[in-house]
Parts: C-alpha cells; structure tokens; sequence
C-alpha cells in the first residue's frame, strides 16, 4: 500500500490522503494528489537545475579549489568538481557539466597568466 | 507571518509540493520540487506540472502571484522541517525573477531573518545578505529551534 500524501491547508492543519480517500476532496487536490503520485521518487531534473550546479561550479566550488591552490592542474580541478556532483545525474550532463568546468578553468587561466587574478 | 496561502500537498519523503493556482486562467497545478545538490544543500525548483513534467520557465498570468510566492515560503517551512540543517540554494530563472526575488527579500528581510540564516552569491563566492546588494543566487538555512 503506497504511504499517504500529506495535504497542508493554510491554517496549517493535515490530513492524509490515499487512493481511497482523494475521490472525497475537491477537483484541484485531485489534480495535485495525482501530480505527486505521478512523480514519486523521481527527480525532476530540469534546464534551470543544471544552471543552478553551473552556478554553484563556478562561483562557490572553483573559487575555493582556486583558492586553495591557485595553479590546480585542470584534471585535478575537474576530477574533484566531477566528484561532488549528484549520483543520480545522468552520463550526457556529466560530460556537458565536464565541459563547463573545462571551459571556466580556461578562462581563469588567461586571467591568471595575464595577472587579473592570483 | 507569511500570508494568504494556497493548501498544498506534500510527497511522503518531503522533497516535491504540489498546489492548484486558481485564477482568470483556470486551475493550474503548481509544483515545488527540492533537489539535491551537493553535502547539504538542495535546489528550489518551481514551475507548472503539465503532462508529467514541470515548466519552469513559463509565465502563466493567473493573478495569483503574492498567494503563489507565499505558498512557495510556507512548502519552505515544511521542507526545512523534514531536512533539519539543510541549505535551500533559489537562482532566479532570469532577470524579471531576480528582480522579484530581491524585492521579496528586501522587503520581508525582518521577517525571514529571525527564521532562516540568509546569504547571497556573488562572483566572490557567499556573502551575508545585506539588501542593498544583488546577488546571483540566494541560500537558506533554518535557524535553530525555530
């Protein structure tokens, strides 16, 4: 037996809803009872999820790993960005996200050698 | 206090909210989803469910727009309420969403502070927020006991 859905309503209160009991509530939590059920443990990966992990390469990861040794060779950056990436993320993203990294450490390394940064 | 909100519900391990937007448009079924990136941290996702997929990209104009952010806040609430000491990492889509965002900050900051630990990414990395400042993205984490 699937385990119930929990509905939330604004005064905070829950109730549980299942199979058998969701044909009692109105149409609008039919659909979103149905919504949830249809994507139970999936992740949704979409574009702007991709470009969130971009996002965080760049600005949060690459900056400590650059600070902490400023001329990282490139497969040593890519191999510890590549690691901390999720285990779910499927093989054709992995090689776009590796390209990614790739490309900005390129960047940052015309920036170094031209003195822009350390 | 968030606000007038939609009820939503929520899947069994606490990671995807779903909600009927209901306006001018008709009934639009609104989801949340919470996905992992990295040690602690997980990404707010948000779009339309159509046809066992979310839009995240699409404007849908139902008039509804306060009633679906302060929605958005409370599946916050629950979230951090599942994953204690978990970081929820928000990237506005594009430009108009990274204006709303940072106005909703602003403007809600005394409220949101005293909840969640707030800090802004910048080019330099993650800062404190300060509300004078722009950011890339925003990451939340729930204080404490609170």
């Amino acid at each position: 037996m699937k385990k119930p859905i929990i509905h939330q309503y604004p005064d905070g209160s829950k109730a549980e809803l299942t199979d058998e009991n969701i044909v009692a509530f109105d149409a609008a939590t039919q659909a979103t009872y149905h919504a949830l059920r249809a994507t139970e443990g999936k992740a949704i990966l979409t574009n702007k999820y991709y470009q969130s992990l971009k996002t965080i390469i760049k600005h949060d990861w690459m900056k400590e790993l650059q600070a902490e040794q400023p001329a990282m060779p490139m497969n040593i950056l890519v191999a510890k960005v590549v690691e901390r990436l999720p285990h779910f993320i499927p093989g054709d993203k992995i090689v776009e996200l590796t390209k990614f990294v790739v490309g900005e450490w390129e960047k940052h390394e015309v920036e170094r050698e031209v003195g822009l940064v350390k | 206090m968030i606000g007038e909100t939609y009820q939503f519900d929520k899947s069994n391990d606490g990671m995807q909210y779903a909600f009927a937007s209901i306006g001018p448009q008709g009934v639009i079924v609104k989801f949340v989803m919470y996905t992992w990136m990295y040690d602690n941290v997980y990404n707010l996702g948000f779009g339309d469910f159509e046809q066992g997929q979310v839009d995240d990209a699409v404007v849908s104009n139902n008039e509804d727009l306060v009633k679906i952010m302060n929605t958005i806040a409370s599946t916050l609430y629950a979230f951090t309420e599942h994953y204690p000491g978990s970081k929820v990492f928000i990237e506005p889509v594009d430009r108009k969403r990274s204006n709303l965002y940072h106005h909703i900050f602003r403007r809600r900051i005394e409220e949101i502070q005293p909840l969640f630990i707030v800090k802004g990414l910048t080019a330099d990395g993650w800062k404190d927020y300060l509300p004078s400042n722009r950011y890339l993205a925003f990451e939340l984490e729930r204080r404490n006991n609170k």
